[in-house]
């Protein structure tokens, strides 16, 4: 979903009929009193096409929430994915990240790097069910204008999400911190570094591989990559079951179960104790996040 | 890490300028200057009217003093357009430039909302970010590499022969590169130059080109005994960086390795060909471009015609109706570039009045959308060619069709507001001016980013203290200009790189990327990242057990500072200095705790 589509224009006051206008402003006045919220939005913008296009903004004058506050890189390419998930494990309520149009990379290519980046976070983030709470634009250093509809779009689609689960919620917390996890992983890391090269060149074998193929496997190498991130998490926090587990991973016992044997294998668990005939499993070798 | 250490804490000077009439009104700069000082935690903020005057450098001075600051944080302009100033200000007092921020209240705070609270805690919250940003920076240890004396100059139009005279005078060895078989380029092409109109073509001028008083001579640039000339070349290859790069170049009968310390860019441009604008019936033998017309007249030189008419391709006959067509490939968002050309009003008026004064009968006419003569002397020139009886015609002509031997032009005068359909027997196209083939590939191989419009962005013309690349880009190379103004670039060029290399030692302090050797796997990922081949694999051998391991090493000079290989590095082993983790880390968190 883009921006625009997000943005609902406001009706005006003047299109009211006059007898509905008196109800219009109970209501709008009884909306404002319980809309207190105020969205904490991370704004990450590529120096070269969105700071200069909120440099733009401000100079123009156009106004926008000034909930959003802006960290400064010189392309988005520098936008690690391990940075988003970073920031919403710090409460933020939204994080979007603006770099160049295609085409326009200050350093040739450098959005389409943070593309592939921003796509596979979004599908990190689906796994935790805070993907609404990011979102990747593209704005020149001419959209002033856009800059503002952009940022004025996100923070009402945040607001309408209402505030981040984070403080509150343990189990959100568990996931991002699992998904931080699964983000800081040399082989997933690696994978979407390969992500642009084996769409462009092929794979190694030179044999051509689709879009569609290929999001197929990530998709599953994300799942299965997620839910042994959380098995840890969640053996890291104390000795625990495969039906602990369950309890807090969104996975049947079986699978689960799948999982714990092979990060045994590669000794990142290790059998910890029984409960009844249920073995207890811990971490091992990895710390906290 | 070797070469670099976490900084601790330092002592940070935050100027936030009160010159803003806006910023006055709604953040009162003054007391926000007193709510951020904290000398305790070793924070001096300042809002004084002298930051805006002329004395600003002393005082800076003596507030540095004052404080012992290692960092300076100006809270006022953005990074991007103040930013160079600001780190030359600091210079000035001894504080490198990866300690300088720029907090952008006035773009990003002030103008945003009209709410003084609102706007209030923006301006705190920007500032302090930008405050933990200089805390948690990485201090570099400053890189410097020795200087090669020798510069290589690629083009030999007058740009680049400019550059290249120059740079020889100041004693250095030059290599020039030229593709064709002579020097000159373009300007060489031109029978005459306006608007400084000088002698009349002899055949015999040792110049350049017309407008001598101010361009470079062929003869003297090919007999000068440190330019080396390399004719019928061109550059293959290019490795190293400012101060030391290796060029490989070819030549019909060798193939050469050359080692310099700067590059001149001066490939010039070509002109829009215009066979695929159909409408224009570009393939009729009398519809032709300028440089075709520069054919005609030369062949009217040559063959010793001097005092005959011109005459039309098709078939001999001097012709009664000339019209030219101006902004052909211009100025257009379908054909060509949506750029201005620059010089191409100039020229035809120029043409157009030579024309008319050689056929005093003929109707010759300049169909235009605007004039746009950018130099002194366009407007005299303009008048000129008015009063000897050129019309000019305000209006886009959308076809061109054969009639009769003739051709019939339609288009919509914009005066009259109607369209209209005249007689032509010579129509001379104003083509517009595109990027030479090859300067995306020139570009790719020095390390050196393209503009929109496909020309070597200007920005790396860094005449500057902070030049890193050691790559100018003169003349058309940069997109179109007049003859003088080529000439002032490759002057200019050569003044500034013999400014750098002279220091022998040249001091590379920016955003570089920066490889931690014990966390580095050589998966080689990083390479592939980084758009500017900055980053290669370095093949070692373990001491102890004699294994054979590979390593990311950064070259700093061709390193652009992206982060993108940061962010890729699948074992996060490789960092950007200025924007390091710690930096973003500390940001992300300063800015997400809500305004709950
Ligand atoms: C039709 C026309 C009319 C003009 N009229 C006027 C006028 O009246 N007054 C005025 O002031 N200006 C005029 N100009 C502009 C003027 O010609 C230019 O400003 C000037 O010639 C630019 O010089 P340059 O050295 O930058 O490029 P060029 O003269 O184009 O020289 C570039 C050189 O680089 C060489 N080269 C290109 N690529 C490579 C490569 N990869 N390797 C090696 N060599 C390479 C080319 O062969 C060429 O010799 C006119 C231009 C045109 C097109
Ligand atoms: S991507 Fe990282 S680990 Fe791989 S070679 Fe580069 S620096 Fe080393
Ligand atoms: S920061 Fe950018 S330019 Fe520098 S080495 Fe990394 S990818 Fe290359």
């Amino acid at each position: 979903m883009t921006a625009e589509e997000r943005i609902e224009e406001p009706e005006t006051m003047d299109e009211v009929p006059e007898e509905e206008k008196e109800e219009v402003e109970v209501e709008a006045k009884a909306e404002t009193e319980t809309e207190t919220f105020e969205p904490s939005i991370v704004g990450i913008l590529c120096n070269w096409c969105s700071y200069a296009g909120a440099d733009l903004a401000g100079i123009s004058r156009i106004q926008y929430p000034p909930n959003i506050r802006v960290v400064r890189v010189m392309c988005s390419g520098r936008v690690d994915p391990q940075l988003v998930i970073y920031t919403l494990l710090e409460g933020a309520d939204g994080v979007l990240a603006l770099g160049c149009h295609p085409g326009d990379c200050h350093y040739q290519s450098g959005n389409l790097e943070a593309q592939e980046k921003f796509e596979a976070l979004l599908k990190v983030l689906r796994h935790t069910g805070m993907d609404e709470r990011f979102q990747y634009e593209w704005v020149s250093a001419s959209e002033g204008a856009r800059f503002a509809e952009v940022v004025r779009g996100f923070t009402d689609h945040i607001r309408s999400l209402g505030p981040s689960p984070v403080p509150e919620d343990d189990i959100a917390r568990f996931r991002l911190r699992a998904a931080l996890r699964e983000v800081s992983d040399f082989r997933l890391r690696w994978l979407i570094g390969r992500q642009r090269n084996i769409q462009e060149n092929g794979d190694a074998y030179g044999q051509e591989s689709d879009r569609e193929k290929w999001d197929l496997v990530m998709d599953k190498v994300l799942r299965d990559q997620f839910i042994r991130a959380q098995i840890i998490e969640r053996t890291l926090e104390g000795p625990a079951s495969v039906e602990d587990m369950a309890e807090v991973i969104d996975a049947d016992t079986v699978e689960i179960f799948r999982h714990v044997q092979r990060l045994r294998i590669t000794g990142r668990v290790a059998i910890a104790g029984h409960r009844g005939h249920s073995p207890l499993y811990r971490a091992t070798g990895v710390e906290a996040e | 890490m070797p070469g670099l250490r976490k900084v601790d804490r330092l002592k940070k000077l935050l100027l936030i300028l009160p010159c803003d009439e806006e910023m006055e009104g709604l953040l009162d700069p003054e007391s926000l200057a007193e709510e951020m000082n904290d000398p305790e935690n070793w924070v001096f903020a300042r809002s004084d009217p002298r930051l805006c005057g002329p004395d600003r450098s002393d005082y800076i001075a003596d507030l540095v003093k004052e404080t012992e600051a290692q960092a300076i944080i100006v809270g006022g302009p953005s990074d991007r357009t103040h930013g160079s100033v600001w780190r030359q200000e600091a210079s000035l007092v001894g504080i490198p430039p990866d300690r300088v921020e720029l907090v952008p209240l006035v773009q990003q705070c002030i103008y945003v909302t009209d709410e003084k609270d609102a706007a209030r805690r923006r301006a705190k919250i920007m500032i302090e970010s930008a405050l933990a940003r200089v805390d948690t920076g990485i201090d570099r240890a400053v890189e410097r590499v020795k200087a090669m004396q020798a510069v290589l100059v690629i083009g030999g139009g007058v740009a680049g022969m400019q550059a290249a005279w120059d740079l020889a005078d100041f004693g250095r060895q030059v290599y020039l590169v030229e593709r064709t078989g002579e020097l000159g380029g373009r300007a060489h092409q031109l029978s005459r130059t306006y608007p400084t109109q000088d002698c009349k073509p002899d055949g015999c001028c040792p110049q350049s080109c017309r407008d001598c008083q101010f361009t470079p001579r062929i003869d003297l640039v090919t007999s000068h005994p440190l330019i080396e000339l390399l004719l019928e070349s061109e550059v293959r290859s290019v490795k190293g960086g400012i101060g030391g790069y290796q060029i490989e170049v070819h030549s019909p009968e060798t193939s050469r390795l050359l080692e310099v310390g700067a590059i001149v860019v001066a490939t010039g441009n070509v002109m829009f060909d215009a066979g695929e604008m159909g409408e224009l019936s570009p393939w009729h033998p009398d519809v032709i471009s300028f440089l075709e017309l520069e054919k005609l007249i030369d062949w009217q030189r040559k063959e010793d015609r001097a005092w005959e008419p011109l005459r039309r391709p098709s078939d001999g006959k001097v012709p009664k109706n000339i019209h030219f067509l101006q902004c052909v490939g211009s100025r257009d968002e379908h054909h060509g570039t949506i750029e201005c050309s620059l010089v191409c009003c100039t020229y035809a008026v120029g043409q157009a009045k030579d024309l008319k004064d050689m056929l005093p009968d003929a109707t010759v006419a300049i169909h235009y959308m605007d004039m746009r003569g950018p130099y002194r002397g366009f407007e005299r020139h303009y008048l000129e060619a008015q009063e000897s009886g050129v019309l000019f015609m305000r209006g886009r002509v959308v076809e061109i069709e054969p009639d009769n031997g003739n051709l019939m032009l339609s288009y919509e005068d914009i005066d009259i507001g109607e369209p209209v359909t005249m007689e032509a027997d010579l129509v001379v196209l104003s083509v517009g001016q595109l990027p030479t083939p090859g300067t995306a590939e020139l570009a790719q191989m020095l390390g050196v980013p393209l503009d929109d419009d496909g020309y070597i962005g200007e920005d790396n013309t860094t005449y500057s203290l902070w030049d890193r690349r050691g790559v100018y880009v003169v003349g058309c190379a940069a997109g179109p200009r007049g003859i003088r103004y080529s000439v002032r670039d490759g002057r200019e060029a050569a003044l500034s790189i013999d400014a750098v290399l002279r220091r022998t030692q040249i001091e590379l302090a920016d955003n570089i990327a920066e490889v931690d050797d014990e966390r580095c796997v050589g998966c080689g990922q990083c390479v592939e990242s980084c758009e500017y081949g900055a980053v290669t694999l370095e093949e070692r051998t373990d001491l102890q057990t004699g294994r054979k391991y590979r390593v990311a090493i950064v070259d700093p000079r061709r390193c652009w500072g992206c982060g993108n290989c940061h962010a890729t590095c699948p074992s996060t082993a490789i960092r950007l200095s200025g924007f390091s983790d710690d930096q973003l880390v500390r940001q992300v968190e300063l800015a997400s705790g809500g305004h709950r």
